[in-house]
């Protein structure tokens, strides 16, 4: 019969691993390993387990995010696409006739998507193109993503000031950038003051602090040779999966080998939509939107129903900073019946004076539901330019797929809309209008006191308020 | 039969595939050592988590290894066994990091445990790339809300106690999860590793 491990021994190598044993613990976990060799091996088994894991399941590909730049068509994981870039280079690159080359393609770097401020002189939005001439980009408190043509994907966290050199390459004024380098476009280089990083084909971060404070590099995955100035090593040092190094001047080697504290930094663009599950009660449900709280200025929180027999009530809405309430917005509101969906917008101002970085928390009270009550949806966080959006913005055509087929709706100078249906005009939207109130664009129907309302997250994505679809996309 | 070598887990890359931004070609040497560096990144952070038991701190201190390891190339004779030393310098950086933690109160194992670890973790050695095939394997067996849960865990980094709380369950629970979670990775490993034999 296969040996087992018994409870004890599990519970004193969980406790080892997890750092939670005491010091009689850990000696009655040595007389264990000492007395059996299985139980040795045993431990060994679990603690080499622990490592591996923490290294196949660094790298993994997390949910990508829902603002995708235009050439990720849907289904592509972002390394797909990043391949397709780098395959459109270099068929750019060879191009019979390089000296009449469009704009696009003399780009080397695409600001992608941002909750950013740009601070830099040049006006800069979702998509905008970044060759030689961009200059320091710089950015105020929030993250941006901006895709090298190689396929390189960068997530700044502002403030910071980055330039793109080139194709592969840019210089990091200060900020903390994350980047994600996919198979194909290893061998991106990012300077700053007094050193550079050149990838191997990872994810590694750097932080440059504004004060002239020492660089950190730390690498999530993978592997970087880091060459600091005045280092003796000109092939220079290797940085592997899960290590940091800071700028030490005094050393040989000019850095010095630090705990890579890998949760200090956002690795991913969050997403704007969170899920909620209702399931009776009166009990708050609260969401965490650190990530998404950036300035002072107005939150819209918007609720939006997906499945479930059962409508969602609520009747206030709170912002939390640190656990301290400091915006609410209480009204009644029901979310579930797209024909009785009203007042799922709620408006949340941060006041100039309560901005700082902190936990944000969102937190809904629900009014309560009965026994075996039941719904869920998301929650979309908007601000900015959600907000900010006008009929200009608006208009054109915009495609999303709900049930399998296409649609495609278009929202015309005139205030008037048409709709089609996998390519077949349909009379849906006859004697429909349109109207933008409030960064909201509403679509009256004569017949019906209900809107169908939308919000604009930027430029390419409309968001549905209160029907269950997809985001649909600007028609190219 | 043995299985088909398989590319190595860490870094599919080839380091110096590109040239560094200098433009100054790497040395052979260079390339070779760090090729060897990057061959035994496994079986290095295998060792040190063996040795020093709770999780915190493990790669910071193979990090060192290996930095210590390109600082001292020159030093390294080829021919003789890489692994060997570098499992040396591996066990002097982490009876220097025990020392530091028994000196601000922390609880470590004792030398003589760690003397006999260290003595089955280098036999143990050879069998780190098939471990790490198995468990890649077992990986992909693993149900959808398990392997969300290791994501978090191990991919993530995400503190249980956060974790549980956003889930609306205790963190016992959750440390219970992790503990099957733990057992059956183990045994679908063994498993994968019989099989691997018998072929």
């Amino acid at each position: 019969m296969n040996w087992q491990a018994d409870k004890e021994l599990r519970r004193l190598v969980d406790g080892m691993l997890d750092g939670s044993l005491g010091r009689a613990q850990v000696a009655r976990l040595e007389e264990r390993i000492e007395g059996d060799p299985r139980a040795m091996d045993y431990y060994l088994d679990l603690a080499g387990q622990e490592v591996l894991l923490a290294d196949l399941l660094g790298g993994f590909e997390s949910e990508a995010p829902l603002v995708r730049p235009w050439w990720r068509k849907a289904g592509m994981s972002w390394t797909a696409a990043a391949a397709a870039v780098v395959a459109l280079s270099f068929a750019l690159w060879k191009s019979e006739n390089p000296v009449q080359r469009t704009a696009e393609e003399a780009a080397w770097a695409r600001l992608s998507s941002g909750m950013a401020t740009t601070v830099s002189k040049r006006s800069l939005s979702d998509g905008s193109l970044l060759g030689h001439d961009a200059g320091l980009l710089e950015f105020g408190p929030g993250l941006a993503e901006v895709v090298h043509d190689s396929g390189a994907r960068l997530l700044i966290e502002g403030p910071a000031g980055y330039e793109v050199t080139g194709p592969n390459s840019g210089r990091l004024k200060f900020g903390t950038l994350v980047a994600q380098i996919p198979r194909g476009a290893e061998g991106y280089v990012v300077e700053w003051a007094d050193g550079r990083v050149v990838d191997l084909g990872t994810e590694f971060v750097i932080n440059v602090p504004h004060n002239h404070g020492p660089a950190e590099v730390g690498v999530f995955r993978g592997e970087v040779r880091v060459h600091p100035d005045g280092a003796p090593d000109a092939a220079g040092a290797p940085l592997y999966t899960g290590h940091a190094v800071r700028m030490a001047g005094e050393s040989t080697t000019r850095m010095r080998s630090i705990p890579f504290d890998q949760d200090r930094f956002i690795r991913n663009m969050p997403s704007r939509e969170l899920p909620w599950f209702f399931q009776g009660g009166g009990l708050p449900m609260e969401w965490d939107i650190s990530h998404l709280v950036w300035s002072e200025g107005e939150l819209l929180a918007v609720f939006k129903w997906m499945n479930g027999p059962d409508a969602l009530a609520l009747a206030r809405v709170e912002l939390l900073l640190d656990g301290v309430v400091v915006a609410v917005d209480a009204h009644d509101c029901s979310v579930g019946d797209p024909a009785s969906t009203l007042g799922n917008v709620y408006r949340l101002a941060i006041p100039a004076a309560s901005w700082r970085k902190g936990k944000w928390q969102l937190r809904a009270w629900p009014v309560t539901g009965g026994i075996g009550t039941r719904s869920e949806g998301i929650l979309m966080v908007e601000n900015g330019s959600a907000l900010a959006a006008g009929a200009e913005d608006f208009m054109g055509a915009w495609d999303y797929v709900h049930d399998g087929k296409r649609y495609r709706r278009m929202f015309h100078r005139d205030g008037t809309c048409t709709l089609w249906v996998d390519d077949q005009p349909s009379d849906y939207f006859l004697d429909a209008h349109w109207e933008v109130v409030g960064g909201i664009l509403k679509v009256n129907f004569p017949a019906s006191r209900v809107s169908e309302e939308h919000l604009l997250r930027d430029r390419e994505s409309l968001l549905f308020i209160n029907q269950p679809y997809r985001n649909a996309r600007r028609a190219e | 039969m043995q299985p088909e070598p398989q590319p190595p887990q860490h870094g599919s890359f080839q380091p110096f595939r590109t040239i560094p931004a200098d433009g100054k070609r790497p040395s052979d040497a260079d390339v070779t050592f760090s090729e060897d560096i990057r061959a035994i990144q496994a079986a290095l952070k295998e060792y040190v988590s063996g040795l020093l038991g709770w999780q915190d701190g493990v790669e910071d201190l193979v990090q060192e290894t290996n930095l210590f390891l390109w600082e001292r190339r020159i030093e390294f004779e080829p021919g003789t066994n890489f692994r060997a030393w570098a499992m040396r310098v591996a066990w002097f950086k982490v009876m220097a990091e025990r020392r530091d933690r028994a000196r601000s109160g922390r609880v470590v194992f004792s030398e003589e445990i760690i003397s006999r670890l260290a003595a089955r973790a280098e036999e143990r050695m050879e069998e780190t790339d098939g471990r790490l095939r198995a468990l890649k394997r077992c990986l992909e067996f693993t149900r959808v809300q398990d392997r969300r849960l290791l994501e978090w865990k191990y991919g993530r980094r995400e503190n249980l106690t956060d974790l549980a709380a956003g889930r609306g369950i205790s963190p016992g629970s959750l440390h219970k999860t992790i503990s099957r979670l733990r057992l059956v990775l183990r045994h679908c490993v063994e498993k994968q590793l019989k099989e691997e034999s018998s072929i």
